[in-house]
């Protein structure tokens, strides 16, 4: 097993070579039998990384501690889906994993060649190639999960305690699935350079692939907030922690990249910047894993380091220094077509929309590094969350009001009567939220007001979007059940969209609710005394012991008074990980009882000896599952999103005819005067006549850069 | 000091006095019985410690020249609400005068009645006043080298088990034995022995044993019911372990995604040129 593993991996770094070496010579010379050794490449280094893959996670569940990785991450107590996820709670298994997704994604990429990208695929596919490349050099040469151990131990050492959670299951996965997925627009803009035609193409062909990474990145970070509110045991599920900021800071950029490419889809603007969003985005990440895996800033969350630092810093100072150079070598490429033409415009929100986002990532990323700059100077200095929310707070604010009024602005330029008329209902909906926050809670204050008002809003406009759409179809004769159905169905991007904005507004109701309403108890309880928080007693009614999969565990019963009745019991516990219960302690592990209104969170924190006193941490936190909510309905739009159209889209003619689709839906609601509608139209069927001539004289590419 | 002062066991005495909440009600009259039973079957030797031996006077103790040469506490929980409580504590004086004796009551206690044991188990008359932290004080000082037992009843009101019997050890106490029943109620307590069950007018009791206790300002023994009774349908939130509902429902909607977008995925035209 152990040969064969270390065989399978050196197999991936060999086929990986040989994609490279194909892919790069069919780039180069064009000729066909280097595009089908790169595929046969691609293909063998993803089996090989499979079949490693699998011998890993047999080995996991089959408890062969002679390998160093198993008997580091496993033990033979673990229940079997914690073996699994051992793949992925260490250096060398994680890396692993992400050879193989990396390896998927190639395979994908390589199988077929797009028409509209036939022309910078092959430099896509090479550039693909060299990253698996390093991935696979990284798997072999240095962190290698087939290493053996001189001594093989009876047992293994078993998955860091803090790491045993559902969430652990879901959220990694997710997120190298994003991170991986991030690397398809990266290799593609910089093919795109590479083959000198920045045009809209490559993202339209990668779009797909930045949602789905986008979708899978918020999954994951959702998951991971999930895991944290569960396991940390402090209350919350946020804490600008440098790994979480990590996450974050690729999922502002992915997200100011989907906006920001409509506008160069649309209008041709923005090119540079939306080339160096997906680069960022790809760094960012990056970043991510230097800091997760390199234990350069202190983390909560950072459970595997390794020497893998300096071969991360290289790799960015070569992707930086790539991307750098050919922007600044093709230049002159990356000209606009248009320039904005009104600051009450589709594209000027697009455009303001990207600088909060851009900026905002900006900030938590000098947030982050600065303590390693600090220590650079012999300075220890830590950046806590007072910093990163001051700072992000108004910019936050600024883009929930900027999403809500988002879908009211027409391309080019809006009618500031008609923007006005479509303000009328959700600003009154916002000031009644507004104003109910203020007058209900005696110590409302201004930010939960304007968190709660900017939520309203984005749910009133999309809502009202979506009725208005809906009862334009009714209006022509559909059924009523049937129109919204048919909207969705037939407009997925833009529905998604909207699906994702109602997302963000029920996120931020219950970030905003636990920000400034969440209360804390820390109280020590006598056996049978009671503590109050809001309208609930919670009485201590003792301690008891038990074990799960050989974790012996200590659990507190604690009833829960709602009003003078009894409504639950809370039973928050500490675990006794054998294996680590010397070093880390016991680990808390919280009881929550949630509904839609708040969660009651107790955490055990300790005991007397004799068990008569207990101490808890209790926590109120209103409206928190709308966090999680929120973002699922977020990942639904995404996915909704991402659903195939009905007609297959092959060709640029294809996108503008859709255009002109959302353009005619666009002047029939109101949002734009009929000169710009008309001067828009013409120009769209200017391009999709252009298009089509293209189409018949075989050129590829897309002409509206 | 509180102004409230009793008399108990000796109606009439004192203007300033109340009656007590009357005789012992069943249960306290069993609980005097099994502790007189009790003292007649103790091990001799202990016994004979006890007796021959008296315990170091406290220091720093209000009458630092008393401490408690044995003390019982039987808890018994005969009544839903209630836990009652009969305490017998013998304190023995130094040599170093008259000192007046204080004794503890469980914090929100509520005292049924305090007197002074006399020869053979009967009661004799005592004047006490209670203090605002529950103390209760004897008014007659306790002679240097003399000893002297009481008896207090007390109970706790308790809606629901489990609950806290919480007060002060105010003297250097040799023994302090918890007795309760042993199908009724379990103490907790640390540092104490398990000495077994004793069955004693009838009830099965079981003695928890502590020696030569330092004073503390808070002594606990939480006191457990044995067999609960069953809480009637109250959901149970425990931390989340392994594979939840939620995780599978997740993956299945995953799943379903996926496969519902490979099957609607429309065949792409034929376009794809080979070089």
């Amino acid at each position: 097993m152990v040969l064969a593993g270390k065989v399978l991996a050196a197999a991936v770094l060999a086929a990986a070579a040989v994609t490279l070496a194909a892919a790069g010579s069919y780039a180069l010379t064009g000729r066909p039998s280097g595009l089908k050794v790169a595929r046969i490449g691609a293909f063998a280094a993803w089996a090989a990384a499979t079949g490693a893959v699998g011998l890993l996670v047999a080995a996991l569940l089959l408890d062969r501690f002679e390998l160093l990785y198993v008997a580091a991450n496993s033990e033979r107590a673990m229940p079997w889906y914690y073996k699994v996820a051992a793949l992925w709670s260490g250096q060398s298994g994680s890396l692993l994993l992400w050879l193989w997704l990396l390896t998927g994604y190639l395979v994908l990429v390589a199988r077929r060649r797009p028409p509209a990208v036939r022309h910078i695929w092959p430099w896509a596919l090479t550039l693909f190639a060299g990253v698996t490349l390093f991935w696979a050099a990284l798997t072999v040469f240095v962190e290698n999960p087939f290493r053996v151990t001189s001594v093989v131990p009876v047992d293994g050492r078993g998955m860091n305690p803090l790491l045993r959670h559902p969430g652990m299951l879901i959220h990694p996965l997710m997120v190298y699935l994003a991170y991986t997925g991030f690397t398809v627009p990266f290799v593609f803009a910089l093919a795109a350079l590479m083959g000198r035609r920045p045009d809209t193409a490559w993202f339209r062909y990668t779009r797909r692939w930045t949602v789905s990474a986008w979708a899978f990145l918020t999954v994951g970070i959702l998951a991971g907030a999930q895991w944290a509110y569960d396991v940390l045991g402090w209350g919350g599920y946020w804490g600008w922690d440098p790994v979480e900021n990590s996450s974050l800071m690729p999922w502002l950029t992915a997200t100011a990249f989907l906006h920001s490419a409509m506008v160069q889809e649309k209008r041709g603007m923005l090119k540079n910047w939306n080339l160096l969003l997906i680069v960022a985005t790809y760094v960012l990440s990056l970043v991510g894993i230097l800091i997760t895996r390199s234990g350069l800033l202190a983390s909560v969350h950072a459970f595997a380091q390794s020497p893998i630092g300096p071969w991360f810093i290289v790799y960015l100072a070569l992707v930086c220094a790539l991307t750098v150079y050919l922007v600044l070598d093709r230049r002159h490429l990356l000209q606009g077509r248009h320039q904005i033409e009104s600051y009450l415009s589709r594209e000027s929100g697009f455009l303001v929309n990207n600088l909060l986002l851009a900026g905002s990532a900006f900030t938590v990323l000098w947030g982050t590094l600065f303590p390693l700059a600090a220590r650079v100077f012999g300075r220890e200095i830590n950046v806590g969350a007072p910093y990163f929310n001051r700072v992000n707070g108004p910019v936050f604010l600024a883009l929930v009001f900027l999403t809500a009024v988002g879908p009211l602005l027409a391309w080019r330029r809006t009618q500031a009567a008609s923007l006005g008329r479509r303000l009328v209902i959700p600003a009154f909906v916002m000031i009644h939220v507004m104003v109910s926050v203020l007058v209900w809670y005696r110590d409302g204050q201004w930010g939960a007001a304007l968190g709660f008002g900017g939520a309203a809003l984005i749910l009133a406009v999309t809502l009202l979007e979506m009725f208005n759409a809906a009862a334009a179809r009714v209006r022509q004769g559909e059924p009523w059940w049937r129109a919204p159905i048919r909207l969705m169905v037939l407009q997925p991007r833009r529905y998604g969209g909207y699906i994702v904005h109602l997302g963000l507004a029920l996120l931020v109701m219950g970030v905003v609710a636990t920000q400034y309403y969440a209360r804390q108890v820390d109280v020590g309880l006598l056996l049978g005394r009671e503590a109050q928080i809001g309208r609930y007693s919670l009485v201590y009614q003792g301690l008891t012991e038990e074990e799960h999969h050989g974790v012996p565990s200590v659990y507190a019963e604690v009833l829960v008074r709602e009003d003078g009745r009894d409504v639950a019991i809370l039973r928050p516990a500490r675990r006794f990980y054998p294996r680590h219960v010397d070093t880390m302690g016991p680990v808390s592990e919280v009881a929550v009882m949630g509904n839609l209104s708040r969660d009651l969170y107790v955490v055990l924190g300790g005991w007397e000896p004799d068990g008569t006193v207990a101490a808890f941490q209790i926590h109120l936190n209103p409206m928190a599952a709308w966090i999680w909510i929120g973002g699922y309905v977020m990942v639904a739009g995404s996915v909704l999103a991402l659903w195939p159209e009905r007609r297959p889209w092959q060709g640029e003619e294809d996108y503008i005819f859709a255009d002109l689709a959302e353009l005619d839906q666009d002047f029939a609601a109101g949002k734009m005067d009929e000169e710009t509608y008309r001067s828009l139209r013409a120009e769209l069927l200017e391009q999709a006549v252009a298009a089509l001539r293209r189409q018949k004289d075989g050129g590829g590419g897309d002409g509206r850069g | 000091m509180a102004a409230v002062v009793m008399a108990v066991a000796d109606p009439g005495r004192g203007r300033r006095t109340r009656r007590g909440l009357g005789r012992a009600t069943h249960p306290l009259q069993a609980a005097a019985a099994i502790f007189l039973a009790l003292l007649l079957l103790l091990p001799p030797a202990a016994v004979a410690r006890m007796q021959d031996d008296p315990p170091p006077a406290g220091e720093g103790a209000p009458g630092g020249n008393l401490a408690v040469a044995n003390e019982f506490l039987i808890v018994t929980y005969d009544r839903v609400g209630a836990v009652d409580v009969l305490n017998l504590v013998t304190v023995a004086a130094g040599s170093e005068g008259a000192a007046q004796v204080v004794l503890p009551l469980a914090e929100e206690g509520v005292l049924l009645s305090a007197e002074v044991a006399g020869p053979e188990g009967t009661a004799g008359a005592g004047e006490f006043s209670q203090e605002d932290g529950g103390l209760l004080v004897h008014n007659e000082p306790l002679p240097g080298g003399a000893q002297r037992t009481y008896r207090l009843q007390y109970r706790l009101l308790a809606p629901r088990l489990p609950v806290t019997l919480v007060r002060p050890i105010v003297y250097p106490t040799r023994q302090l034995a918890v007795m309760t029943e042993d199908d009724v109620l379990e103490p907790w307590l640390d540092g104490f022995t398990d000495e077994g069950i004793s069955s004693l007018a009838g009830r099965p009791l079981r003695t928890f044993v502590g020696t030569d206790l330092a004073p503390v300002e808070e002594w606990r023994v939480g006191l457990v019911p044995v067999n609960p009774e069953p809480a009637p349908d109250l959901p149970v939130y425990t931390p989340r372990q392994g594979l939840t509902g939620f995780f599978w429902a997740a993956l299945a909607a995953m799943a379903a995604a996926a496969i519902g977008a490979l099957a609607g995925r429309p065949k792409a035209r034929p376009r794809e040129e080979e070089p």
